[in-house]
């Protein structure tokens, strides 16, 4: 019980940490990758082991994981075209029958038109997104952070009993 | 919350390490313990779906390492019977490969089902859920049809008109007067007295119009005034005055002449009328003969009649069954997805790149079937007595090079049928899309027990008992049926029941020389609605046997009927007529001498014209010769001629 606790908080712990913007932002950029992608994947594990294993915010890439599989949803038919005009090029179909017939590849549904889409529009558009997520976030932390520890409800937070436990169990870690 | 990021940090989360095998561990508790429970609930609720009644299945056993699945005691529930089991499989086992699992392709090597069997009791009776067999019946939409074949085949049977023919269905005189028949001829014939009329009085006031014809005796009254006159000049005037008039009464007469026509085709139009009635008459009998029972016995269509529910009933069933199976067997590469788009998220399109020395999607490689009867014991154990398999069963037959076949043989002794040989091979076009299948077999031995070839409250006859055998042989091409099918009862036990001890015993009679019956079917057009052709030799033997007892009964209720629709209508009819020939009698013959007066008026003005003009003639020659003759004697004068 106590094992299980204890990786309870890790988690939240886990949530909660690498509030650096660089950590922030990348952890937007896998989120988008994620949102775009089916969540019963091969790509979606390994995003989601990246999440745990790097030192990115974990809290961040799920929520905006998220906020992206809506959005997403709305440009399906645009990605559907897209994924399509990929899959069905001359020039590749070489590549994806290796793919298609190579151990563990297939189990990405790279050739589902949407998943192609999505993973083309992931992968073109994942720097862009860090770049814009880190100058919003460093100017967010700039401005608004130090803003928000001054207000009462940061206070009645800090106050509260499970941010108690929470600090307790941080000076206890450290 | 400080910024946890400063400079020197690790990439890694360090801790992260518990997690993953904490995680790791919870998978494998979750493996060993409960993913072979929720496998089992899936399968159970994926099958209860497509039956739409219980399926309880007893365990499921996984096995990773080896990529086996087993599963026990799988039964399932008939859906019209839940008393007992449709189906029955003690041990089903799937063998995949992990090459084809880890490349997303599902390949099973080997399966088995064992001890299948048919029909058992159950020791509680399963659930059943009637809105999901509407929507598959909504879907598939044969067993609406094969009900309503099967209520109608008791309606509309030959046999049942038959046995009331027989019966002598009550005194039919007797029956008539009670009820209200609707005939046709009586229906007809009034509306002919209500035609004849309104005919009549338009008939007699053209013919007042034309019997009297007044302007044209005027105008001969007109000719006969006329007078020769010696003065050439009047008499010219004369003969104008008469060849107008002539002109005038030609002209009249013309018309009259026409009117006169017209109103004698009328009339025969009328009468021409008159000429449905007999057809009308026989329709009457015929509606009689339908009211009553009495058949329009073509007893060469009898087994088409009686037979073919119980086929329908034989074939239909698989051919749903087909059809549920066709549906679901994975759909490669469709013609044309261009026009596809996703309708919700993530569906998109799949595409297949296959290559030969690939693995398809799925292919089931081989499934061995068996079924050992509790009676049959054998000292090695391994015999069964009904066994068979599945070849090739897989999305992509190209890449296999193989089409599926299958072969069925055996025998299930508790069932008491014997002799079962099915091989088939069932191969996919892929230029069209379609798949075709072949199907070759017999059954040389089975029981059957009580098939209805008619029951209603009047009569009931049924075969009760027989041993049937029965080949097949055919295919379906896409939506195409082409199967025949040959079965033949023997040892049939018949049972016949009427409302009359003597026609039970005719048709009891009947039947006891036909103890069997040999059937041929033909299956064709589209399998969901086949045309079914039946024939048999139950059709000649019986109307042979039937023949002497029937034939006096048709004949006589045929002339019964038309007597009483000829009583019916005979009032009537005779009205009718007589009204007509006054009418005719009353009109052509006065017309007829209307029309001669008239023709004799115009001769009598025409002989005035003739006369007038032969008489100018005639005068004028004399002035010419008298003319003539002056001349000449002026002439004599003038030249002195003594003669």
């Amino acid at each position: 019980m106590t094992i299980i606790l204890k990786e309870i908080f890790n988690l939240i712990r886990i949530l909660n940490s690498e509030t650096g913007a660089g950590q922030i932002a990348f952890g937007i950029c896998l989120g988008f990758i994620l949102g775009l992608s089916p969540w019963v994947s091969l790509q979606a594990i390994i995003i989601f082991l990246m999440i745990l294993i790097f030192r990115v915010q974990a809290a961040a890439a799920l929520t905006s994981a998220f906020f992206f599989s809506f959005i997403a949803y709305l440009f399906d038919p645009m990605i559907h075209k897209l994924g399509k005009y990929v899959l069905k090029h001359d020039s590749l179909e070489l590549l994806w029958s290796k793919m298609y017939n190579a151990p563990l590849v297939p189990y990405t549904q790279f050739n589902n038109s949407i998943v192609m889409g999505g993973a083309v529009i992931g992968i073109i558009l994942a720097p862009i997104i860090y770049i814009l997520s880190y100058s919003i976030i460093k100017k967010y932390q700039d401005l608004i952070v130090s803003r928000f520890k001054e207000t009462r409800i940061w206070k009645f937070i800090k106050g509260s009993v499970l941010y108690n436990w929470y600090s307790t169990y941080e000076k206890f870690k450290s | 919350m400080k910024n946890s990021n400063p400079k020197g940090i690790k990439i890694f989360r360090g801790k992260i390490l518990s997690l993953l095998v904490l995680i790791g561990i919870l998978v494998a508790v979750y493996i060993n313990f409960f993913m072979d429970m929720h496998l089992r609930w899936g399968i159970r609720k994926i099958l209860t779906d497509a039956n739409c009644a219980q399926v309880d299945i007893g365990t499921v056993k996984t096995d990773l390492k080896n990529a086996k699945l087993y599963m026990n005691n799988l039964r399932i529930t008939n859906y019209h019977i839940p008393e007992e089991n449709l189906l029955n499989f003690d041990k089903i086992t799937f063998e995949f490969l992990w090459d084809g699992l880890l490349r997303k392709k599902f390949i099973i090597e080997n399966s088995n089902i064992n001890e299948l069997s048919f029909h058992e009791n159950r020791k509680q009776v399963g659930s059943t859920f009637p809105i999901c067999k509407k929507r598959q019946l909504k879907e598939s939409g044969i067993d609406e049809k094969i009900k309503t074949q099967k209520e109608k085949i008791f309606e509309d049977n030959a046999i049942a008109g038959l046995i009331s023919l027989l019966q002598g269905d009550g005194n039919i005189k007797e029956k008539i007067k009670n009820i209200k028949l609707d005939l046709k001829t009586e229906k007809r014939i009034k509306e002919l007295e209500i035609l004849i009329k309104e005919k009549k009085s338009q008939w007699s006031k053209e013919y007042e119009e034309l019997k009297s014809f007044e302007d044209v005796k005027a105008l001969y009254a007109q000719a006969k005034k006329l007078k020769i006159s010696d003065d050439p000049i009047e008499l010219a005037s004369t003969i104008k005055q008469a060849v107008s008039i002539h002109n005038e009464t030609q002209d009249k007469v013309e018309q009259y002449k026409k009117r006169i026509s017209n109103l004698r085709m009328d009339v025969k139009n009328f009468k021409n009328k008159t000429a449905d009635l007999d057809s009308l008459v026989k329709e009457d009998t015929k509606y009689l003969k339908k009211y009553f029972n009495l058949p329009d016995v073509n007893l060469s269509s009898f087994s088409q009649d009686i037979f073919k529910s119980y086929i329908d009933g034989v074939v239909a069933p698989y051919m749903r069954y087909w059809h549920a199976f066709k549906r679901k067997i994975p759909q490669m590469n469709k013609k044309d997805d261009s026009k596809l788009e996703p309708k919700k998220r993530a569906s998109g399109v799949t595409y297949h790149y296959p290559k030969t020395h690939s693995y398809p999607s799925f292919w089931l490689k081989k499934l061995e079937l068996t079924s050992r009867s509790q009676l049959v014991k054998n000292q090695d154990n391994t015999s069964y007595t009904f066994k068979g398999y599945l070849k090739d069963f897989s999305s992509d037959e190209r890449i296999v090079g193989k089409p599926m076949n299958f072969n069925l043989d055996g025998g299930l002794p508790v069932q008491q049928i014997q002799g079962i040989n099915v091989d088939g091979t069932v191969k996919r076009n892929y230029d069209s899309g379609e798949y075709e299948s072949k199907i070759k077999g017999a059954i040389n031995s089975y029981p059957v027990k009580l098939i209805k070839l008619g029951d209603s409250s009047d009569f009931k006859l049924h075969l009760r008992n027989a041993i049937a055998k029965t080949t097949f042989e055919g295919g379906i091409n896409g939506a195409q049926s082409s199967i025949k099918l040959r079965t033949a009862f023997q040892n049939v036990d018949w049972l016949i029941e009427t409302q009359k001890d003597k026609v039970t015993k005719i048709l009891k009679s009947v039947l006891d020389k036909i103890p069997d019956v040999s059937l041929k079917s033909f299956f064709s057009g589209n399998f969901l609605s086949p045309k079914i052709d039946i024939s048999s030799d139950f059709d000649m033997r019986f109307k042979d046997g039937i023949q002497k007892f029937v034939g006096e009964k048709l004949k006589e209720g045929e002339l019964k009927l038309r007597k009483i629709v000829d009583e019916k209508i005979s009032s009537e009819k005779k009205r009718f007529f007589s009204q007509l020939g006054s009418a005719e009698k009353g009109l052509l013959m006065p017309l007829l001498e209307s029309e001669n007066n008239l023709v004799s008026m115009q001769g009598a003005i025409q002989k005035i014209r003739q006369d007038f003009e032969s008489q100018q003639k005639l005068k004028a020659k004399k002035k010419v010769e008298s003319e003539l003759n002056k001349g000449i004697i002026k002439l004599k004068d003038k030249l002195k001629l003594g003669f």
